[in-house]
């Protein structure tokens, strides 16, 4: 082999090297992998990486590290040896007193001297501390029979390789501690969104100031109107006190017309009638109005900002004038009326921004910052996601994560708010938070999604609700485990027989009754299998002729794909749904999840 | 979509929708709002007739849900515990809201949300009259 081709070879064993590691989420997964490259380049057989504890003091006798990833061990040395290995030794010791300062060590390996049996003649090792900056993260160690064995071209590579993980720990390290920021974020969202939906609305805020005014008036009936959408007309938006009510019949009034409601809106001034059966008004009552048999009768303008935004009505089936003071008490209410409702539209309109489009456009925000950005990194595994919003966004999620203290165990969620906006956008961060917190403590599928029912009914009093999918994935051998609340099931693709099935479990929607009973079950995926998650969105597809896409579509869509990768296969049906609805514009999100075992 | 509202009295006096068409994004509110406005008026007890519904979408099914929610907020006597503890041991049923009849295809929705877990579905309307 000509140097330059051998030095060809060794600088792509290398970029691979450095890819592998820097593509993989979790470092400490692909670190055998690193290993196994680099101690072939050297031309030697044996390393191993150990990796501190970031809780563990700089001990002088070694200890506080883990073996991480190992290559090629002699017999005697071999992992399932917990005295070999559980102890401190020279290399972590040197590295605790700061002595493994070097870009290599030479290390005299007093593990390999203490052990007996078969240790293929490995007596030293050179070290190379993996570092980010001046915190040390770990230690890679290659053995060989005699420090001779150590070409200075091998070593060179050994420090190149070293320093590359100790990047690609750090960027993980980083990584976790983003997740952990996003964690963050969804409690402070959780935070807001619980005061956002505790909030009295506008609506209720106006029936309590109706009933106050008309106790305190000890007026016979109140009601306040609010400027329509269409101009010179008002709407009744809380009555009390009425025969017939008003808001319910959707009652409207002319603020132009020469009526008492007109003339204070217009001279932003109190008007009072004492009798309306004796003033020239009667006549021209609409029937529905006359029937109350009103005959005291007083309007206060609400005003904001030198307008006249609303008007607060008092009436009595007997014939009154309002006295200065009764008056100067209804004004005052009026005041506060008018600073409730300002503040209260003031507040929808924040909310709201410009409109639907905007509010849409927040809702988008706080569901897309919930989705991951990337795909779990499982050897024997593929992932692959889509999302897509709709006009209305409808609040879908998912989410994968790992299972703490259960190594190879991956959580994966989807679920589907029905409602649209900010509400639902933020009522699905409320829950996806809560089902997420729920898993990570360990509970099985079923438990979590009832206990996770219960909070988020708890923290979330509001009319929405939501479906939910949750299962516990193991890696190792393909085995599911799931519950589902009321989501749209899952399709099995049986790679042996290019068949689909559905994930058939009894469940009820989340966020509906304090007590549910989920069902559990477990299947194997064989390698091969795919499972392909989706939410309603893409089986209530809907074409020009208003026909669904249904789940009959979606299974010959996905049969057509078997032998595809998860990405291939999502993206012919996304192609499926696309032709089948041509330019029908949809209304709800779409989201699909595939996953595959290899 | 299209509502007819008929009444009938059975022990109860039963306000009956015969829903016609979809009960989708486009017309849910529709159908929430006439339930409200009966509501107000008085209803308690009502049968949705699905004969003739050739889709529930999600939307659908929260307007479905909301009517449930609605009608059983005016018996706060029938307890929150009873109705927990019926939901779990699967013999809950909404004394006040009843369906009638879905198709195959609305039936396997209803199903999937878990709906027949709380709502009795009748084949026809006397039956689901009768069972008030």
């Amino acid at each position: 082999m000509s140097s330059e081709s051998d030095l060809i070879e060794k600088l792509t064993t290398l970029n691979h090297i450095a890819e592998t590691l820097n593509q993989a989420a979790d470092v400490k997964s692909v670190l055998n992998q690193a290993l196994a490259e680099l101690i072939k380049l050297m031309g030697l057989e044996t390393g191993w990486i150990f990796l501190k504890d970031p809780a563990a003091p700089d001990d002088p006798e070694g200890g506080g590290y883990v073996l991480a990833a190992h290559h090629n061990l002699p017999p005697a040395l071999t992992i399932d040896k917990a005295d070999v290995w559980g102890t401190g030794c020279t290399c972590q010791g040197l590295q605790g007193k700061g002595e493994l300062d070097k870009a290599y060590n030479q290390v005299h390996c007093s593990r390999l001297a203490s052990v007996g049996g078969d240790r293929r003649g490995l007596v030293t090792h050179a070290s190379t501390p993996l570092r980010s900056g001046d915190h040390v993260l770990g230690i890679l160690n290659v053995a060989a029979p005699d420090w001779a064995s150590f070409k200075p071209e091998a070593l060179t590579l050994l420090t190149n390789v070293g320093n590359q993980i100790g990047v690609a720990l750090e960027r993980a390290r980083l990584f976790d501690l983003v997740q952990e920021r996003r964690i963050h974020e969804q409690a402070a969202l959780l935070d807001f969104s619980s005061q956002l939906l505790g909030r009295l609305d506008l609506d209720e805020l106006m029936r309590y100031l109706v009933e106050e005014v008309r106790q305190m008036l000890q007026a016979d009936a109140s009601a306040l109107l609010l400027p329509d959408e269409e101009p010179g007309v008002l709407d009744f938006r809380a009555a009390s006190g009425w025969h017939v009510d008003p808001v319910a019949e959707r009652r409207q009034v002319s603020a132009e017309e020469g009526n008492g409601l007109a003339l204070a809106m217009r001279t932003q001034r109190p008007f009072l009638e004492e009798d309306m059966g004796k003033s020239d008004l009667a006549s021209s009552l609409p029937d529905w109005l006359r029937a109350e048999g009103f005959r005291g009768h007083a309007v206060v303008p609400l005003l904001a900002e030198g307008r006249s935004i609303g008007a607060l009505v008092i009436d009595s089936r007997q014939p009154r004038r309002l006295d200065e003071s009764e008056l100067r008490l209804l004004r005052l209410m009026a005041n506060q009326a008018a600073i409730a409702v300002e503040k209260a539209r003031l507040h929808q309109q924040e909310v709201k921004g410009q409109g639907l489009e905007k509010e849409l456009a927040i809702g988008q925000q706080i569901q897309l910052s919930l989705l991951p950005e990337i795909h779990p990194a499982v050897p024997g595994w593929e992932f692959a996601t889509f999302y897509q919003a709709a006009r209305l966004v409808g609040g879908d999620f998912y989410d994968f994560f790992d299972l703490p203290g259960e190594p190879d165990r991956l959580g994966l969620i989807i679920a589907d708010v029905m409602g649209k906006g900010v509400p639902a956008a933020l009522f699905m961060a409320v829950s996806s938070t809560v089902i997420r917190t729920t898993a990570l403590d360990g509970h099985s599928p079923a438990a979590t999604l009832m206990q996770a029912n219960k909070l988020i009914l708890r923290d979330s009093p509001s009319d929405l609700f939501l479906t939910a999918f949750y299962g516990v994935l193991d890696t190792r051998n393909g085995r599911l485990v799931y519950a589902n609340a009321g989501h749209n099931r899952p399709l099995w693709l049986h790679a042996a027989t290019g068949e689909s099935e559905e994930l058939v479990t009894h469940g009820t929607v989340l966020a509906t009754f304090p007590e549910i009973e989920l069902e559990e079950c477990e299947i194997e995926m064989a390698p091969g299998d795919l499972l392909v998650f989706y939410t309603d969105g893409v089986t209530e597809a809907m074409n020009a002729d208003h026909e669904l896409f249904e789940r009959e579509r979606l299974q010959a869509a996905v049969a057509a794909k078997a032998q595809a990768s998860p990405k291939e296969l999502l993206e012919a049906v996304v192609d499926a749904v696309q032709a089948f609805t041509a330019d029908a514009p949809q209304s709800d999100d779409m989201t699909l999840v595939a996953v595959k075992r290899n | 979509m299209e509502i007819v509202v008929s009444n009938q009295v059975s022990h109860v006096p039963v306000t009956i929708f015969q829903v016609k068409g979809e009960i989708s994004a486009a017309s849910y509110e529709q159908l929430q709002q006439q339930a409200q406005d009966a509501f107000k008026a008085g209803m308690r007890n009502l049968i949705l007739d699905l004969t003739d519904v050739t889709i529930v979408s999600s939307a659908g099914l929260r307007a479905i849900h909301s009517i449930f929610t609605l009608l059983q907020a005016a018996f706060p006597e029938e307890s929150a515990e009873a109705i927990h503890k019926g939901m779990k041991e699967g013999t809950f049923k909404s004394s006040h809201l009843k369906l009638v009849r879905p198709t195959r295809h609305v039936r396997e929705t209803l199903k999937m949300a878990g709906y027949d877990m709380f709502l009795e579905i009748h084949p026809n309307q006397q039956e689901a009259i009768a069972s008030f």
